[in-house]
């Protein structure tokens, strides 16, 4: 009796449990579902994409670093290497190698390759340590060299390509034509002067026409100490 | 039908014993996967890969009778149709926390058949349907409702207080006269 009054309030959820199908309902082709199924059972078991994506990012890192590290020493190189205006005074060994240090070495476009290049082995380019650049406003390719390779750092340096070197361009300098001072007396200079400087300088306008029948290089140092009364206004 | 050589076999491979079991559970499953998802090619899609998730784990369950069986089934058919819901986001629900405790007459649905209480289950709407499932027919908490749905368990509460006061008044639209409407 109280058994019947407990479960009584369940019959529904039982009757609900116990249905196979519903009245006016067609039943669903089972056999269909299964050979779907069975397809789907006989299939090898999808590789989850998600291992590969963290097995890739794992991956990251062991090349970021050495990149990182590359990039890094040969920022440090570059900064040693010499001042270009010192090239352009004095260009002729193309570089100087200190025996302690890693090296640094110029790889030049126009490079005479009868004198420059001894010799090609695998893809790399020798050059002696002597030897000169024929145009200093070369390209700069620094390549790290191993220390411990007594090869490299006697006589010769490496011209390399390969794909870890660090190219940077000089600044082109303008190669001003030299001229004697006397050659310039023959030609008459033809000086106007711009309208805002010329009220800057309005208060030594007399020292210009003193100066007008002068040279240009007389002229030029005349007009740099104007130039220097403007920029105190 | 001998379950438990059945699931012996099957679990060593055998394709025979797979669809005998299939034949065998997947009417019940079918309805129970309506009962959740009410588009009937959503359940089938969930019947099919509820069944693939369990024959592939076959070989890690130790069978304890049929009702353990049916159970674990059971269980992996729910998962399944609320994973799907959850695709379809269909638990966006506004959480309203302040809804009333509402007492159905449960009595009244016992006089009813098996298919007219499934036709009133699946006309309510999925969230009140499936808060509703899970409570009332699986006997869960509302801890565990609100965990498996993503919902907060005040949220389940309310819903489940919305889908009784729902089928109180289905049931007594139908004539239904000794369905009383309690609130406590």
């Amino acid at each position: 009796m109280l058994n019947e009054k407990y479960d009584k309030p369940f019959q529904w959820k039982n009757n609900l449990e116990g249905l196979d199908s519903l009245t006016g309902e067609a039943l669903p082709d089972k056999k269909i579902m299964w050979e779907k199924l069975h397809t789907r059972l006989q299939q090898k078991p999808r590789i989850n994409k998600a291992i590969w994506y963290w097995a890739a990012a794992g991956m990251l890192p062991l090349f970021l670093i050495p990149l990182l590290i590359t990039y890094r020493t040969t920022d440090v190189l570059v900064k040693h290497l010499p001042n270009p205006k010192q090239q352009i005074n004095n260009p002729a060994p193309a570089l100087l190698l200190l025996p302690n240090e890693p090296v640094a070495v110029l790889k030049a476009r126009h490079i005479e390759k009868t004198k420059l290049v001894t010799g090609i082995q695998k893809n790399k380019k020798w050059i002696k340590l002597n030897d000169t650049l024929t145009k200093t406003d070369a390209v700069v390719t620094v390549v790290i060299l191993d220390e411990t390779k007594p090869a490299l750092g006697a006589n010769s340096i490496l011209l390399s390509d390969s794909a870890f070197s660090t190219a940077a361009t000089i600044p082109v300098k303008k190669k001003l034509q030299v001229v004697h001072i006397n050659e310039l007396e023959t030609f008459p200079v033809q000086f106007t002067e711009p309208v805002n400087y010329a009220q800057n300088i309005s208060g030594i306008r007399h020292k210009k026409h003193k100066t007008n029948n002068q040279s240009i290089a007389t002229q030029q140092n005349t007009f740099g100490f104007k130039i220097k009364l403007s920029s105190k206004n | 039908m001998d379950i438990a050589n059945l699931i012996k076999e099957a679990k060593q491979g055998s394709t025979i014993a797979q669809k005998c079991l299939f034949d065998h559970l997947a009417d019940k499953m079918l309805l129970l996967c309506r009962r959740y998802v009410k588009n009937r090619e959503d359940a089938e899609e969930v019947l099919l890969d509820g069944f693939y998730k369990f024959f592939k784990n076959l070989p890690s369950f130790s069978y304890q009778g049929e009702p353990a069986l049916y159970a674990w089934l059971k269980r992996i058919m729910i998962n399944e149709c609320l994973m799907l819901l959850r695709k379809k986001n269909v638990f966006t629900i506004v959480t309203d926390s302040t809804a009333a405790e509402i007492y159905l007459e449960e009595e009244a649905l016992n006089n009813l058949s098996a298919d007219e209480i499934f036709n009133l289950i699946i006309t309510l709407p999925v969230g009140y349907r499936t808060v509703f499932n899970l409570y009332v027919i699986e006997g869960m908490e509302h801890k565990e409702i609100a965990a498996l749905t993503g919902i907060s368990e005040g949220t389940s509460k309310s819903q489940l207080s919305k889908a009784k006061a729902l089928l109180q008044k289905m049931l007594s639209q139908k004539g239904i006269e000794y369905v009383k409407r309690k609130i406590r």
